[in-house]
């Protein structure tokens, strides 16, 4: 396996979640938020996106309204609903542990058949 | 240069590049197909357009005022091939807890879309780009990926087997479609429809085509386009023969329903005059039925040369493959229905004709039948009579294709009963004299004459010269003796015919019928002693050329 496969997976795996975290604070168009998402390197392909979306949409996890843009068409502006920032705050708690442990795995080193922490000394 | 035209994406207004925009609408088109399982397909489809809207609108903020296919290219490498996007979800829910029989499931799934994804990669068209008829051998040989010089030897080979081959080949590109769009040219060559692939499938559509072609691949093609030309006239010649065809029967159809089918009028596509009377009127159905896949037998071919003929010049679509199945299937089916019914129809029309022949105590064939109509004869006889009594041939005028009647009866002597009779209505006062050409064995035949009325009656014994002889023979022997009478090359005829025997053919005459009074009389020749007066019983009897005429000075 290869690894800009296993890492194209993680990221994939990832970004829902960090959608729903791009849009917690204030609502945003595709557009910004492939911006976003290309930054952080999370996005390759921007068509991604909006399946992603759309299905967010439809699980009641997100809602849009459509705002008039100074240049260019009509866009649709994406924010959490309700039930979405529920969602995000099951997923931080998934997330939390679920760095944590991946924390815990990269410092611990596979002994005997037990784990056992290893103090580093940097 | 390049054509230019201007859209509308989201109610905003770009001028782009003619292959740009084809490009582009390949490109959604595709998006629609491979999302269109997905839910909210046409929504995810839209936000794309709008983000495509947008980016053109950017690059139209850069000053570029009309959009390019490199500039389309670029866009659809940015928003990611189709598969990239529908790949999304798929693996989403693979994410999720599953038990061993879903996974199993799930597996199955995944090796089913496997095949069909090798199998659904490559495509059989019809490939327009390199044809000679109508591009199915180069389709093949894009599809096997060999070359298509090979294909083409062998269905020629394969002609001459009987025409296996071109019947084969007519199926062919009947049942297969055209690959139309650079999408169907790229699943022909089994390449997978990428952004990328579709560009270049786009842009290598405009530009002409110049197979390599080497001496004898040259004449190769021309000897094929010649063999094509002739069958092309063959199939036009076809075609207007069958357009007339279906004119032809569809015409013959009204009338034949629009006259009733008693007419009197006995013209040849009256239902009466085809003597399908009683099968119209006891099996309706039946009749209906063949007419109806008669016509849908014609009417289908017709249709698709119309329609063939319309798609070529682009006034409509071509048929869907599907159609094509359709219509071929239901021919097939008029088809057989036409030739079971049609044999149904013919076993009714054969059956009712013998009845109605039987009821007028007389059996005969067709040729019979006509003969006797147009003698204005009618028959009468009994069971004991040779159901075959109309001949030709052997005859003193030595043309040998000329009729007459002729008599066998086997049943005993008082049942020898047979009858050739002509009815002559409205006759004037006068004398008359009747006549016929006659031979018959020793039993004897009679020619009558009698008056409705019974103003008169006479009779007259054919002589019974058997088998040799006879006067008509004779006459024409002294005739050729002489040899300048105006008669002489009949009558050479005539004994040259009879071979020196003469057959037993004699004239008979009379002509002492006097009429003092309009009248209708009744004249011919029988073995009826209800009409001869003279106890008759031929075995057997020869008889033509019954006349009447009038002998004295009409204008008295």
């Amino acid at each position: 396996m290869n690894i800009e496969n296993a890492k194209s997976q993680m990221r994939k795996g990832m970004l829902e979640y960090c959608v729903l975290l791009l849009l917690k604070h204030h609502p945003s168009y595709a557009s910004d938020i492939i911006q976003q998402l290309k930054d952080a390197e999370l996005l390759v392909v921007e068509g991604t996106l909006y399946p992603l979306l759309t299905r967010l949409k439809n699980d009641g996890l997100l809602v849009y309204q459509w705002q008039e843009s100074t240049q260019g068409p009509p866009r649709k502006y994406y924010a959490l609903s309700n039930e979405g920032e529920s969602f995000l705050d099951g997923l931080n708690g998934a997330w939390t542990e679920l760095s944590n442990t991946v924390n815990y795995l990269k410092d611990i080193k596979r002994m005997g058949g037990e784990f056992e922490r290893i103090e580093y000394n940097h | 240069m390049k054509k230019n035209i201007t859209i509308n994406l989201c109610g905003r207004l770009f001028q782009i590049d003619e292959d740009a925009y084809e490009m582009l609408q390949q490109y959604i088109e595709s998006l629609r197909r491979l999302s269109g399982r997905q839910e909210g397909c046409d929504e995810i489809v839209d936000d794309i357009e709008a983000r495509i809207a947008e980016l053109f609108d950017e690059l139209k903020g850069n000053g570029i005022e009309a959009i390019t296919i490199d500039h389309v290219k670029n866009i659809i490498t940015r928003i990611g091939k189709p598969e990239q996007m529908a790949g999304d979800s798929e693996e989403k829910e693979k994410g999720t807890e599953r038990d061993w029989s879903e996974a199993a499931r799930s597996a199955a799934e995944d090796i089913f879309n496997n095949v069909r994804a090798r199998t659904a990669g490559k495509r059989l068209y019809r490939n327009p780009n390199d044809k000679m008829v109508a591009g199915v051998m180069s389709g093949l040989a894009a599809y096997t990926n060999t070359d298509v010089t090979w294909w083409r030897l062998g269905i020629v080979l394969l002609t001459l087997c009987y025409g296996t081959g071109l019947i084969a080949y007519i199926i062919l590109a009947i049942v297969l479609p055209q690959a139309n769009s650079p999408q169907e040219q790229l699943q022909m060559q089994g390449k997978i429809v990428t952004p990328q692939n579709l560009a270049d499938a786009v842009v290598d559509d405009q530009q002409p085509r110049y197979p390599q072609r080497s001496g004898l691949r040259e004449i190769f093609s021309v000897f094929l386009k010649i063999i094509i030309g002739f069958f092309v006239v063959i199939a036009v010649f076809v075609g207007a023969v069958l357009g007339i065809a279906f004119l032809g029967v569809l015409l013959t159809m009204i009338f034949a329903l629009l006259m009733p089918a008693s007419t009197t009028l006995s013209l040849p596509f009256t239902l009466g005059g085809m003597g399908l009377t009683e099968v119209w009127v006891f099996h309706p159905y039946i009749l209906i039925g063949f007419a109806v896949s008669l016509l849908a037998v014609l009417f289908i071919p017709v249709y698709a040369i119309i329609h063939l003929v319309l798609s070529l010049t682009k006034k409509i679509k071509p048929m869907s493959v599907v159609q094509r199945i359709v219509w071929i299937v239901l021919w097939m089916i008029a088809l057989f229905l036409a030739i079971a019914l049609g044999s149904t129809v013919g076993t009714y029309h054969d059956s009712y004709n013998y009845e109605r022949m039987a009821e007028s105590r007389g059996w005969m064939t067709d040729v019979a039948r006509e003969y006797l109509k147009e003698l204005n004869l009618t028959i009468d006889k009994r069971a004991h009579c040779n159901s075959y009594f109309v001949k030709n041939g052997q005859y003193f005028t030595g043309d040998s294709t000329v009729s007459y009647i002729d008599v066998n009866m086997w049943g005993p002597e008082e049942e020898r009963y047979f009858q050739a009779s002509r009815v002559e209505e409205y006759v004037n006062p006068g004398t008359y004299r009747i006549s016929c050409n006659a031979r018959a064995d020793g039993g004897g035949v009679c020619l009558f004459a009698t008056a409705f009325g019974g103003s008169y009656k006479v009779t007259y014994m054919v002589p019974a010269s058997g088998n040799e002889g006879g006067n008509i023979w004779e006459e024409a022997a002294d005739m050729v003796k002489s040899d300048s009478l105006p008669l002489a090359e009949r009558a050479r005829k005539i004994r040259d015919a009879n071979n020196g025997k003469g057959f037993g053919w004699n004239h008979v005459e009379f002509d002492t019928i006097e009429i003092n009074a309009p009248t209708t009389i009744l004249y011919g020749i029988s073995t009826d002693p209800g009409f001869t007066d003279v106890p008759c019983h031929a075995q057997w009897f020869s008889a033509a050329d019954f006349k009447l005429e009038r002998v004295d000075d009409s204008s008295n």
